[in-house]
């Protein structure tokens, strides 16, 4: 094989490519995931099931109140807002110390898979996201196992282009972790997203409030009484 | 403040993944190996646009699957052959440029008006005869030269053995070499 003619090629590729540089990118953020769309005839059996299932609801709760009663209290209920207890300026939750300021509540959200998440923010702005608040997703721990979550850094800039900067080698109270700092259009207010490299624990900031709090209750949590060790 | 793809600083490159787990991190791959990937999507095809929005798609793609791929560098690898796929369906579906792509094969390569300066430099010399390749010696010539894959890596992008790596290889740098200006 001739080196020269392939140290030629190489030479010529590579300045080829150059003429494509970050600053000249069209789309220099991560793409949303596409939703698959569903085969047409899928579509139309979860339609039919649906209208059979929904008249045979519908005609049971007709013959009879108790019965449509019963099912109406069998539709799962999303519990939001559950304000848990501060025990001075510190919140417990499994195991984890969270410093929390006065007048700021710490708020029980949906719960996902495998994970508990709260919501820590200032007692008036609060609410069903936690779109103002720090929101801390902890894995569950049972038999001494914590099985890994799946988070990533959360959508905050709909309609402007997420540019987010990564920092591989930062710690939560000496675990090993990462942080996303997250700007809309590259200015503006800065969120962060912080998460143990075990992905057993992610906290997340919002664009706006104070971020010195934040930054400070990041660095105050205390991890040593969470079950889940390293 | 911000970090955009490619510009990621030092520390980053080399741990895309959430370090320590091993699981690729999209958002990580994203910042580390998007410029790389438009790039040698660009070196396959012939327009950098469409090179951008096939390695969107292929990151787009990758977000619902990325839970299936083991660790960061089997991402990697189907990122690349995604692009690869993705790139030959974009030519295979310009029916115009494929005439186009018969008569270069048919001809010496011929260098576009605005290119006949530059052809007097051999770097734009090669890059008109790499184009002029055929499909396969071309995507065989980017991954070992422009990606550095090894045979066996490029041989795993593009699904064929090894040996039609290397004869790829062979065929293509012949091309080459005769394309280029000989120097008195």
């Amino acid at each position: 094989m001739n080196c020269e003619t392939e140290d030629k090629v190489r030479a010529a590729l590579a300045e080829q490519a150059a003429g494509i540089t970050p600053a000249t990118l069209r789309h220099p953020d991560l793409p949303r995931p596409r939703r698959r769309r569903p085969p047409v005839p899928l579509v139309m059996a979860a339609l039919v099931v649906a209208l059979l299932v929904g008249g045979s609801i519908g005609m049971t709760a007709f013959r009879s109140p108790d019965t449509a009663q019963a099912l109406a209290t069998r539709v799962p209920t999303v519990t939001i807002g559950a304000v848990l207890p501060t025990s001075g300026s510190v919140t417990v939750i499994d195991g984890i110390k969270i410093p929390t300021p006065p007048a700021w509540t710490v708020t029980e959200l949906t719960p996902r898979a495998g994970a508990r998440q709260v919501c820590l923010t200032k007692a008036d702005q609060g609410g069903t996201s936690c779109a103002r608040g720090m929101v801390f997703t902890i894995a569950a721990t049972a038999n001494g196992q914590t099985a890994a979550i799946t988070t990533r850094p959360p959508d905050l800039c709909p309609g402007a282009k997420q540019i987010m900067t990564y920092h591989p080698a930062v710690t939560i109270d000496k675990r090993p972790a990462v942080k996303y700092q997250i700007q809309c259009d590259g200015r503006g207010n800065t969120a962060e997203y912080w998460q143990l490299t075990d992905q057993t624990l992610s906290i997340s900031t919002p664009l706006t409030g104070d971020p010195e709090t934040y930054e400070h209750i990041i660095a105050e949590i205390d991890l040593h009484a969470w079950a889940h060790q390293p | 403040m911000g970090t955009q793809p490619g510009s990621a600083t030092g520390a980053d490159v080399g741990s895309p993944a959430l370090a320590g787990s091993g699981e690729p991190d999209p958002a990580a791959m994203f910042l580390v190996h998007y410029l790389d990937l438009v790039r040698l999507a660009r070196l396959l095809l012939d327009d950098r646009e469409t090179a951008e929005d096939i390695v969107q798609d292929v990151f787009a793609a990758m977000q619902s699957r990325w839970r299936k791929l083991p660790d960061e560098s089997a991402a990697l690898r189907y990122l690349r052959a995604s692009v690869v796929n993705r790139s030959r369906s974009a030519l295979r579906r310009r029916i115009v440029q494929r005439r186009h792509d018969r008569q270069l094969a048919a001809h010496p390569p011929v260098v576009a008006a605005e290119e006949a300066v530059l052809a007097r430099f051999e770097h734009a010399a090669i890059r008109a005869a790499v184009a002029a390749l055929p499909r396969r010696q071309r995507e065989v010539i980017v991954l070992r030269y422009f990606q550095n894959l090894s045979v066996a890596e490029t041989a795993a992008v593009l699904k064929v053995s090894p040996g039609a790596v290397k004869s790829s290889a062979s065929r293509a740098l012949d091309t080459i070499e005769t394309s280029l200006p000989r120097q008195s």
